[in-house]
C-alpha cells in the first residue's frame, strides 16, 4: 500500500479506429478506493477507454498508470486487473470452481499456490459472492445473476487492485439487477477495491458510483459526484443524458428570460441561475417544475391533460391556445391537490438550468443537439 | 415429447418429398449395393476380402487416413484460430484459398500434383536428382488426400470459434494466462466438439477420395491402390461381388463416421465439449 492516493491515472489518452477517433485526449484520475462510472451513449468511447485501461485495446496513445506503476507498455496479462465482461465470458467447459481457480492455476509453478490452498481460496471466494453451493455446476446450469457472481469471483481470485466492469448488469432482469448492483457496491467497500464501471444506464451510475464521468464523442463532457452532475450539469447533453428532460428555447434580454416559440410571452417564475444575454435553452426535470395559479396579464400555460403514474400525477401543460402535443410534461407528487384540466397556470422554473443555445447563436461549434 | 409447431399440409408435402428424394438417392443405392455384395451369400462376400490386393488397399486407406487426420486436425485448427482471432493482411484471400479444394475438381488437383512433382513436372528433375519420388507413391497419395480434405476442419471449427467471440480468451488474458495456456486450456477445449466433428468429416472424405488419388497414385495394385481405386479395378475386372463387398465395407465405414458425428451434434445442443472439473 503505497500512499492512499492514486488508483488509476490516464494522461492524454487517445485511440483511433481507422480514421474515426474513439477516444480523444482523455485525462482521468481515479482515487484509490473510489468507484467511478463511465457513462455515455453507445459510441461515446466508454468501453474503448475501459479496454485501454485493461490493456486489451492495442494502439492507443498517452499513458496509463495503475497505483504507482506506469502500465502503458505492460501487456494485459501482467496488469493484475480484475475484469468483469458484459456477457460474463465464463469458460463453458469448466465448472464453477475451475473457472474461479483459473487465474491461480495458470500461474507459473514458482508463484502458484498449492492445490489445497487454491481449493480453500476458491471456496472462500464462492462464499464471498454467495454461491458457495454451486462449485460443481457448469456455467450453462446457472442463472444470469449467478453467472455474474461467478465471473466476479473469478476476477477477484488473483487479488487485483483494480476492478473493471463492462456493462456487468446489462443482461440481467431489472429486479436482479438492482439487487446485484447494491451487493456489488457493498463488496467494493468491504474489499477496498478501486472500481471502474461502464454503463449506458445513467440511473445505475447515479446509484452505485462515487463519481461519474459522462463521455461524449470520445471526450469527457463532465466528471463529478452524482449530486454535482444533478445540481450543475455542464451542458444540455449531460442534462439530457442524466434523465428525463424538459427543454424550452428562450432568450436572455437585459438579464431577464423570455421564452420563445409557442411559449412566447408566457409568464414563468425564472430560474435562480443566470446566464449572459443571448439565446438559451431552459432545461429542467419534469419533477422540478412547479405548477402555480396563474397571475397577472401575461399569457398563461394551460393544463391540457393529466394521468396518474405511481406516486406522481403527470400533467401535460401547453401554452394557452396550443394543442397538448406542443406542451411539456410536469410530474407532481400525487398527494398534492390536483389541478383540473383547462385551468390556467404559471410555470415555476426556479430550479431549472440554463445553457447558452449554441445551435441558434453560432453554427460553427454547434455539436448538434441531441433530443431526449 | 412436445411439438410446438403444427405441421401444415404443405409441410407434409415437403417432408414427404424430402424423404422420397432421400429414399431414391441414398437408401435405394445403398440397398442395391448391399444386395449385390451379398448376392452369393455372406461367406462368398467375406471370402473376396481375403484377396491380398484388397487387404493391401484397406491397409493403405487406413494408413493414409491415419496420417492425414492428425495433420489436418492440427493445421485446420490453427488456420481457424488465426483466421478468427487475428486480423492480418490477406485474411480474406486466405479464406478463399482454404475453400479452393471444395470447388476444384479433385482430378484437377491430382493433375496439378503430377505436373508439379511428376518426373516431367516443374520440380521433377530436381526431385529425381535427389532420389525423391512423390508421384505414384505413398507421399503422393498423402499430398493429394491432404489437399482435398483440408477445408473440412477449418470450415467446421471457424463458425464455432467465431460464434464464441474473443471474450473468453480476453478473460483468460486478464487472469494472467499467456498464449499457450489460453490455446490449450480455453480455445482448444471450447472448439473441441467442432474440431472432432470436422475431423470425422475429414476422415470420411479421406477414406472415400477417388479423383485426386487416382491421378496421383498410378494405380499400382498392392502398392498405391486405396480402397476406392481397388473397387474400380475389381469392377473393371468383372469381379462384381468383390467390388461390391469392398464398396459396402467403405459405405459402412463412412456411415459410421457420419453417424457418430450426427449423434455428437445432436447431443451437443446443450453444454458443448469435453468438461474439466475443479482442481
Amino acid at each position: 500500500m503505497t500512499g492512499n492516493g492514486m488508483g488509476v491515472a490516464l494522461r492524454n489518452v487517445s485511440c483511433v479506429f481507422g480514421r474515426t477517433p474513439a477516444v480523444r485526449g482523455i485525462d482521468l484520475e481515479v482515487a484509490r478506493g473510489e468507484f467511478l462510472a463511465l457513462v455515455g451513449p453507445s459510441g461515446a468511447g466508454k468501453t474503448t477507454l475501459l479496454r485501454i485501461i485493461a490493456g486489451l485495446q492495442p494502439g492507443y496513445e498517452g499513458s496509463v498508470r495503475i497505483g504507482v506503476r506506469d502500465v502503458t507498455r505492460v501487456p494485459a496479462r501482467d496488469r493484475n486487473i480484475g475484469f468483469a465482461f458484459q456477457n460474463y465470458a465464463l469458460f463453458p467447459h469448466m465448472n464453477v470452481a475451475a473457472n474461479v481457480a483459473f487465474g491461480l492455476t495458470v500461474r507459473p509453478r514458482a508463484t502458484r499456490p498449492g492445490r489445497g490452498e487454491i481449493r480453500d481460496r476458491v471456496e472462500a471466494l464462492l462464499q464471498l459472492v454467495q454461491v458457495g453451493d454451486l462449485a460443481g455446476r457448469y456455467p450453462s446450469q446457472l442463472s444470469g445473476g449467478q453467472r455474474q457472481r461467478v465471473s466476479l469471483a473469478r476476477a477477484l481470485a488473483t487479488e487485483p487492485e483494480l476492478l473493471l466492469l463492462d456493462e456487468p448488469f446489462g443482461a440481467l432482469d431489472p429486479l436482479v439487477r438492482k439487487e446485484i448492483r447494491a451487493w456489488l457496491r457493498g463488496l467494493h467497500n468491504r474489499l477496498g477495491l478501486t472500481s471502474i464501471l461502464v454503463t449506458h444506464d445513467q440511473e445505475e451510475a447515479l446509484e452505485v458510483a462515487d463519481r461519474i464521468a459522462v463521455l461524449r464523442d470520445g471526450r469527457i463532457e463532465q466528471i463529478g459526484t452524482p449530486a454535482m452532475l444533478e445540481d450543475a450539469p455542464a451542458s444540455p447533453f449531460v442534462h439530457r443524458f442524466l434523465g428525463e428532460t424538459v427543454s424550452l428555447p428562450g432568450c436572455i434580454v437585459g438579464g431577464a428570460i423570455r421564452l420563445g416559440g409557442a411559449w412566447e410571452g408566457t409568464g414563468i417564475v425564472p430560474p435562480r441561475v443566470s446566464a449572459p444575454d443571448g439565446p438559451v435553452l431552459l432545461m429542467a426535470r419534469p419533477h422540478t417544475i412547479g405548477l402555480l395559479p396563474a397571475s397577472g396579464h401575461a399569457p398563461a400555460a394551460e393544463v391540457a391533460g393529466v394521468s396518474r403514474r405511481g406516486a406522481f400525477l403527470r400533467y401535460r401543460v401547453a401554452p394557452a391556445g396550443y394543442p397538448p402535443e406542443s406542451g411539456i410534461e410536469i410530474h407532481v407528487p400525487a398527494d398534492r391537490p390536483s389541478i383540473p384540466v383547462g385551468r390556467a397556470c404559471r410555470l415555476d422554473f426556479s430550479r431549472a438550468h440554463m445553457f447558452p443555445d449554441r445551435a441558434t447563436s453560432s453554427v460553427s461549434d454547434a455539436p448538434g443537439l441531441v433530443t431526449a | 415429447m412436445t411439438t410446438t409447431t403444427r405441421i401444415t399440409p404443405a409441410g407434409w408435402l415437403l417432408t414427404a418429398a424430402a424423404w422420397l428424394a432421400v429414399a431414391l438417392m441414398l437408401i435405394l443405392p445403398v440397398g442395391v449395393l448391399f444386395g449385390q455384395a451379398l448376392r452369393e451369400g455372406l461367406q462368398a462376400a467375406l471370402a473376396t476380402l481375403s484377396d491380398p490386393d484388397s487387404l493391401a488397399a484397406i491397409r493403405l486407406s487406413l494408413l493414409v487416413t491415419a496420417i492425414v487426420l492428425p495433420v489436418n486436425a492440427a493445421c485446420g485448427f490453427l488456420a481457424a484460430f488465426a483466421l478468427t482471432r487475428f486480423d492480418f493482411p490477406g485474411r480474406a484471400l486466405l479464406l478463399v484459398l482454404i475453400e479452393l479444394p471444395l470447388s476444384v475438381s479433385p482430378v484437377v488437383a491430382g493433375l496439378v500434383w503430377v505436373l508439379l512433382f511428376g518426373r516431367h513436372g516443374w520440380f521433377g528433375p530436381w526431385l529425381t536428382a535427389h532420389g525423391i519420388r512423390l508421384v505414384f507413391t505413398l507421399p503422393g497419395i498423402l499430398l493429394a488426400t491432404l489437399f482435398v480434405t483440408f477445408p473440412y476442419v477449418t470450415r467446421t471449427v471457424m463458425p464455432a470459434m467465431e460464434a464464441r467471440g474473443r471474450a473468453q480468451e480476453e478473460a483468460a488474458t486478464m487472469l494472467g494466462a499467456g498464449f499457450l495456456p489460453i490455446l490449450f486450456r480455453v480455445t482448444l477445449p471450447e472448439a473441441g466438439a467442432a474440431l472432432l466433428s470436422g475431423t470425422l468429416l475429414c476422415a470420411a472424405r479421406a477414406l472415400g477420395e477417388f479423383g485426386a488419388v487416382s491421378v496421383a497414385s498410378g494405380h499400382v495394385p498392392g502398392l498405391t491402390e486405396t480402397v476406392p481405386l481397388r473397387i474400380q479395378a475389381l469392377y473393371d475386372g468383372y469381379e462384381t461381388t468383390a467390388a461390391f463387398t469392398l464398396a459396402a465395407l467403405l459405405a459402412i465405414a463412412s456411415g459410421l463416421l457420419v453417424g457418430v458425428r450426427g449423434v455428437m451434434e445432436w447431443r451437443r445442443g446443450g453444454t458443448g465439449s469435453a468438461r474439466v472439473d475443479a482442481t
